[in-house]
């Protein structure tokens, strides 16, 4: 059978005293202090690596969805395009069915515009953004690079179109996060060559 | 026994005891709260880099089988283009076996694709006027690709094909096209523009001449195509390097100055795919070689079902000798050294006015003496170029040697991608020449037949256009057709 009902522990006064006898040494106060101050390093250490990593990842996404976005609609109308026609070296009109699509390239705002232009009312989309640097690659039919020095000439036997870009996010207290992107090289199925 | 009461008093004094400054005891709890703030942070934290990298995942899996599904459709348009061109060839038996017919029309699901990760496909696949006999020949198809997870991914494509001339250029060569004469020309016309076989031909003459003529190479070989002083009235087109074109020569429309090429007619794009012809299988007679003057078709003999005779023979050998041509006869010639040899001063090979003679020769083919003699000896009332057909069928390494030569006028169509072809004479030459080189003596004025370039015949489809549905609307328009 067990009592407590003496237990000194269980009055007040009793335990103020102790209480007041009790402590820890300054060993353990040291010891306790590093230990805890390694244990809050390797936990905000941890916070902070998550968290970069986290803002750096949340950027590569953004980047690789943007991209592979763009490359859907950039394939779609590409593949359907009767007709070519360079207006400088990074942008493009592209004809599609009825419609006129330009794809071009604003080297001072870092973006990949899409414009629509249907019965004379033209839509601008934004693809991408951040981009540093863009080059487009123009091949003929045989897979033989087109040069763009004569973009009229360039032209007449433009028949596969390929991207090749690179962009940039910064975040703050990150290292900017860089996305290379080159496309496979686009047929354009309905651009009729001299054959 | 062990009583609780006092337990529950006693904490109570502890408490009352931290009240009166007993800090100690009060960070206890804080740092609990403190660690597990830090831990909700990071498991946030955590869970959203997790999500991230979910997401991100997801987006290069879709994208991945985004990719999967155009090939997938366009798997199932190589499908039905096979059926089409082996229907096209001939063999209408196996072209459309495994396939749903009804009417006009035919559909057919191709299915049992598995990806990775538990991710299978299919495609459906329909074909409107399957037989290509009325209407437009039209593929639409519809891919599919169920992913393990998340929503499936489609692709609908449909496209428009026709048939592809083996005759929609004048002079057409694998390798080099040379023009040897100083005066040399090429030029074009129609002879059937209201494309109704009924209907007279117009014959060439230079009231309806047009500066339509084309000659094209697919060498990307610098000396591809040699005009020197050759009056090329039209395009010329090479595969790589640019045409040479002498003082006197030139290439562009009617007016073009000599020794200067127009440029907007000219181009290095050229790209044409030659495919191999066979022998027609339909029964012939077979005859013995013809080496006497020899009348076809024989009196006897009756036609096929198609109103045409067909003679099979080794060759045809004849010295100052005539074979005549009187119906629509087609022979095909078995010796693969030489199938045609008609030489000396006056062996000929004359074809009635209104006959048709349609040759396939697996050796080489020369004809001299008299040469060709197609309806007229002169253009303006020769028989259309397609009265006079050849056809190369040798395969060999060795080239087929063919020379030819009209009598005053020659008009014919030759396709053979693996001959040599010298085109003597210097008067006028009509029609269309698709070979492995051209070889262009004297000062022959060639007139390329742009009517040829409706000549389908049983020649291979081509796609016309490509077109992507991606609107619901361009969906909806065929959904009732890929239902299936």
């Amino acid at each position: 059978m067990t009592t407590t009902t003496h237990s000194p522990v269980l009055r007040p006064s009793a335990l103020r005293s102790r209480l007041a006898a009790t402590g820890f040494t300054l060993v353990e106060v040291m010891i306790g202090a590093t230990i805890s101050s390694f244990i809050l390093a390797g936990v905000l250490s941890s916070f902070l690596f998550l968290a970069r990593s986290g803002a750096n990842l949340q950027n590569y996404t953004a980047m690789e969805s943007e991209a592979r976005k763009s490359l859907e609609q950039f394939a779609q109308d590409t593949r359907q395009a009767s007709s070519i026609t360079w207006n400088t070296s990074t942008s493009v009109t592209l004809i599609v069915g009825s419609a006129n699509v330009t794809y071009a390239y604003t080297s001072s705002s870092g973006q990949f515009t899409r414009a629509t232009t249907v019965t004379g009312v033209t839509t601008t989309t934004t693809l991408l953004t951040g981009i540093t640097s863009f080059t487009y690659g123009a091949y003929d039919i045989n897979g033989t690079a087109v040069s763009l020095t004569s973009l009229t000439d360039a032209a007449k036997i433009t028949k596969q179109l390929q991207i090749s870009l690179q962009a940039t996010r910064v975040s703050n207290t990150v290292v900017g996060a860089t996305n290379t992107v080159l496309s496979a090289r686009f047929i354009l199925r309905n651009k009729r060559i001299t054959a | 026994m062990l009583s609780t009461s006092h337990l529950f008093y006693s904490d109570r004094s502890l408490s009352r005891a931290n009240s009166k400054g007993l800090p100690r005891v009060a960070s206890r709890g804080s740092v609990l709260i403190v660690a597990l703030i830090l831990c909700a942070i990071i498991g946030i934290s955590l869970a959203s880099y997790l999500q991230l990298a979910r997401s991100t995942l997801n987006i290069s899996s879709r994208a991945f089988y985004s990719n999967a599904s155009m090939n997938l459709a366009e798997l199932g348009l190589e499908q039905a283009m096979w059926s089409v061109n082996k229907m096209a060839a001939g063999d209408s038996t196996t072209a459309w076996s495994g396939w749903t017919t009804a009417g006009a029309n035919a559909q057919r699901t191709f299915s049992g694709y598995t990806f990775d990760q538990n991710t299978t496909g299919f495609v459906r696949v329909y074909v409107s006027n399957y037989l290509g006999t009325t209407g437009t020949l039209q593929f639409t198809t519809r891919a599919t690709i169920t992913p393990a997870s998340g929503a499936v991914l489609e692709k609908w494509v449909q496209v428009t094909l026709g048939t592809r001339s083996r005759f929609s250029n004048g002079l057409v060569a694998k390798d080099s096209i040379i023009f040897r004469g100083n005066n040399a020309s090429v030029d074009s016309w129609n002879s059937d523009p209201d494309n109704d076989s009924s209907t007279p031909a117009i014959p060439y003459s230079a009231s309806v001449r047009q500066d339509n003529g084309s000659i094209g190479s697919n060498s990307v070989s610098v000396g591809a195509v040699v005009v020197q002083n050759a009056d090329i009235w039209g395009y010329a087109a090479t595969g790589g390097a640019l045409p040479t074109v002498g003082r006197q020569g030139l290439v562009g429309p009617f007016g073009t100055a000599a020794g200067t090429m127009d440029m907007t007619r000219v181009s290095t794009d050229f790209s044409a795919s030659l495919d191999a012809v066979t022998a027609p299988t339909t029964a012939a007679y077979s005859i013995a070689a013809i080496t006497s003057n020899t009348t076809l078709p024989r009196g006897a003999d009756s036609p096929a079902v198609d109103g045409k005779y067909y003679y099979s023979a080794p060759s045809v050998n004849l010295t100052n000798q005539t074979l005549t041509i009187t119906n629509k006869v087609v022979l095909t010639l078995t010796s693969t050294s030489t199938s045609i040899d008609i030489g000396g001063g006056s062996g000929e090979l004359h074809i009635n006015f209104g006959a048709t003679f349609e040759c396939y020769a697996a050796g080489d083919v020369k004809i001299g003496g008299n040469g060709i003699f197609n309806g007229c000896t002169n253009a303006a009332a020769a028989n259309q170029p397609l009265s006079c057909q050849f056809y190369g069928t040798g395969t060999s390494a060795a080239k087929q040697d063919y020379q030819i030569a009209g009598n005053g006028a020659l008009s014919a169509i030759v396709y053979a991608p693996n001959a040599s072809l010298k085109i003597k004479g210097n008067g006028n030459v009509s029609g269309s020449f698709v070979v492995n080189d051209i070889t262009v003596v004297g000062n022959a004025a060639f007139h390329y037949d742009e009517s040829l370039a409706n000549l389908g015949g049983n020649s291979p489809y081509g796609i016309t256009n490509w077109e992507e549905l991606t609107s619901s609307e361009s969906r909806a328009a065929v959904s009732g057709l890929l239902s299936f």
